[in-house]
């Protein structure tokens, strides 16, 4: 048995992970140490997150057993951190691997992988039986079209730059925004054959190449002769822009489904499956029968992917496991709770459930802070901010605390004995545990629980809780129902504006002081600004 | 190699790598280098960017510094408001009938009457009008005389030699890249130019790399 190191740092979202006997043990993003977002931070290598995984396992880098590296390999960096003694593995394997062997499939399945491009590859796809993965398809980047780079140059130039050259909204960090402009927009023939001289498909195939460049020379013009002056026309492009997304993928889904009828289960990865509206119209296919998408489907689930091939290589992890949670983050005892708290103007009481699901249902914002915090873009209930969902009028007020400006709608939490009363797929129930595709909301639920469905398609992003993998979440949702006789609410990010997920006590408690939240709670204690 | 499309005027020029140049109404142009791998490939993308017509921003030419023989295609675009990318013109190499110059760097009259050989080879294969500049003349006799000047402009020019010993050229002294060229940040592209460490090549080697032959 082994334990192994798994390194991404290779241009963007960084990360470490470290597997002991085939155990998921610690996966740490860089971006919540550096306390930068990926797309802030190009270039970036995993050092404060490997630094971090050596004192959380009590295992140096060197007296590991296995250190692996996911292509591209930023080499000094490599050399340094392991005295030149690494594995290497490719980028679309490490997310294929990654996704199907978290995904406790059993049978045959499909690992498809598909984002912006990884050493040499933009996609790739897996035949997968009962823990043996075979290559199908491997696409070459300088050969095939990109979904994920149309997306990530449609964001970095729709905006236009800053006095610096800066570009205003940045790739790897906005998508979510332009996507979530996308319901109010509207189907315009010119923007979609704008969009579609980009990229096309047909027969397992996207083409042409190079559509970042190309993405980026036709959004530039665009923006320059003024198309995206009026915000409207900003909305209009992301519909059209999702619209052709879904068109192109649901077409690809469906020969893919032909070539390969006896494979109907997905596993999906890469950047561009973090389109949770296109992970629903997939999931809603009706062929398909379960997928899953990988919690970290970004390359910050790269280091995760590259410690799963090496453990499946040395025969440690031999079938898909199904994960509890994502909570392989940094945890905080609750001396260490206290001694950060007394840095600042707060006072403390004992967590009490019932307590809080009454300021809940009074409409308090409440931060909640748990375990090690999440790998991967979502809060899950170590570093969330809960809220009632029952009022339209949360969006507004969430924004303006968090000092936010997206017009996404916020996410629910739902207890998994109501999920199927409230959502009309009934289906892919595992993924919604860690919130990576939308399901179509019931008519009866829409006015109910308004705060978290997208109102233009009623449409909403749920995070499936269960009892035994997160009870505690799991306890304070129960007792909200109880009192409201819903089983619902509304989770963000515990975040502000422009920032990753929170790491630390000490970077909770300013957001109690300076009246973001009105309640925190970290570990037993519930915690109050003394102000 | 000037050239009207419509409104756009192109300059192509291949004899010091890949030139592309471009004045029209609009103010920029897509400009994209492909390469054929073989005949059931899709085209693969060297270098891709828009260049500007009346300022130095972002670029005001295409360049590839791509000497060695390849097939490839430049294609150049502009943004059309009803169709979004349009190809307005493309061309694909072609040096059939053109006046190829070979330029020889060799001081060995054995090595310079060897490349010769190849360079005949090559115009066998490729039907091309041959000019060639050495330290020989009884060498560059062999040229097709009528295209033996120096004041035309050939349609493309090679250079056959080796790195100078003092060159500090990444090509010549990283053996991490030894057959590799990059462009741009994640394209990687095999190449004919010193496919291998150059140092360890061949005389035969290197005209058959640097001719693609």
């Amino acid at each position: 048995m082994s334990t192994i190191y798994g390194f991404f740092g290779g241009s963007h979202s960084p990360s470490t992970s470290f597997i002991k006997d085939g155990e998921i043990i610690c996966c740490i993003e860089e971006e919540r140490l550096t306390r930068k977002k990926a797309g802030d931070n190009f270039d970036s290598v995993a050092i404060m997150s490997s630094v971090e995984v050596e004192k959380i396992t009590g295992v140096s880098i060197t007296d590991a057993d296995h250190r692996v590296f996911v292509e591209p390999v930023t080499e000094t960096f490599a050399n340094k951190l392991t005295n030149f003694n690494y594995d290497r593995v490719s980028h679309h394997d490490a997310h294929c691997y990654g996704a199907y062997f978290t995904s406790g499939m059993e049978g045959k399945a499909l690992s498809i992988s598909y984002d912006g491009g990884g050493d040499k590859s933009v996609m790739k796809i897996y035949l997968c039986e009962d823990g043996k993965m075979t290559l199908a398809h491997s696409y070459d980047m300088c050969s095939t079209g990109s979904l994920g780079h149309l997306w990530a140059f449609s964001v970095s130039t729709i905006k236009g730059y800053d006095e610096d050259g800066e570009s205003i909204w940045k790739m790897c960090k906005d998508e979510g925004k332009l996507m979530g402009m996308a319901p109010d927009g509207e189907y315009d023939e010119t923007y979609y054959r704008i969009l579609n001289s980009l990229i096309d498909y047909k027969d397992l195939r996207f083409f042409p190449n190079d559509t970042g460049n190309k993405t980026r020379f036709v959004v530039e013009t665009m923006h320059r002769l003024g198309w995206f002056e009026d915000h409207k026309n900003i909305e209009k492009f992301s519909y059209n822009l999702q619209k052709l997304t879904e068109d192109l993928m649901l077409k690809f889904f469906n020969d893919l489904n032909k070539k390969f009828p006896e494979y109907t289960k997905l596993c999906l990865s890469g950047g561009l499956f973090a389109n949770v509206k296109l992970n629903q119209k997939i999931n809603q296919l009706p062929w398909v029968e379960e997928m899953y998408v990988f919690p970290a489907m970004g390359d910050e689930g790269l280091s995760l992917g590259a410690c799963i091939i090496k453990a499946h290589e040395l025969g440690e992890i031999t079938k898909p496991i199904k994960l509890k949670n994502m909570f392989f983050g940094k945890k905080y005892s609750n001396r260490q709770i206290i001694d950060a708290s007394e840095r600042y103007n707060v006072q403390y009481e004992t967590y009490n459930p019932t307590k809080i699901a009454e300021l809940l249902d009074d409409g308090e914002i409440i931060g909640w802070f748990q375990h090690g915090f999440e790998y991967g873009p979502r809060a899950l209930g170590a570093r969330s901010i809960l809220v009632r969902p029952t009022d339209i009028g949360t969006h507004e007020k969430l924004n303006s605390r968090l000092k936010r400006h997206d017009s996404m709608p916020f996410a629910p939490i739902v207890m998994e004995e109501h999920f199927d009363n409230i959502f009309v797929e009934n289906k892919s129930k595992y993924t919604a545990e860690f919130m990576t595709l939308c399901f179509q909301t019931k008519d009866e639920w829409i006015e109910r629980i308004p705060a978290v469905i997208q109102k233009s398609d009623k449409t909403a992003r749920p995070q499936l809780v269960k009892k035994e993998n997160n009870p505690m979440f799991w306890e304070i949702l129960n007792e909200y129902y109880k009192i409201s006789g819903v089983p619902v609410l509304l989770n963000t990010s515990f975040n502000t504006h422009n920032e990753p997920i929170i790491d630390k006590p000490d970077h909770a408690f300013p957001k109690l002081l300076d009246g973001t939240l009105d309640k925190l709670i970290i570990g037993d204690y519930v915690f109050t600004s003394r102000k | 190699m000037f050239l009207q499309v419509g409104n756009e005027k192109i300059l192509l020029d291949f004899n010091n790598g890949i030139t592309v140049k471009i004045g029209g109404p609009d103010l920029t142009y897509f400009v994209e280098c492909v390469e054929y791998r073989g005949v059931d490939h899709q085209p693969v993308t060297l270098e891709s960017f828009h260049v500007t017509t009346n300022c130095n921003w972002p670029y005001k030419e295409f360049r590839v510094p791509v000497e060695f023989y390849m097939d490839f295609e430049i294609k150049i675009y502009k943004f059309d408001p009803l169709y979004g990318l349009k190809l307005i013109f493309s061309h694909r190499y072609n040096d059939y009938d053109q006046v190829v110059r070979f330029i020889l760097e060799t001081d060995s009259h054995d090595e310079a009457k060897f490349w010769l050989s190849k360079i005949k080879e090559y115009q066998r294969k490729n039907y091309c009008k041959i000019q060639i500049f050495s330290k020989f003349e009884d060498i560059d006799m062999e040229s097709d005389t009528r295209y033996q000047t120096r004041d035309i402009t050939p349609y493309k020019t090679y250079r056959i030699g080796r790195f100078p010993k003092s060159s500090t050229d990444w090509k010549t002294i990283d053996p991490r890249k030894e057959g590799l060229l990059w462009f741009g940040y994640w394209k990687t592209i095999w190449s004919y130019q010193h496919p291998r460490l150059w140092k360890y090549l061949s005389s035969e080697e290197i005209v058959n790399d640097i001719l693609g032959l």
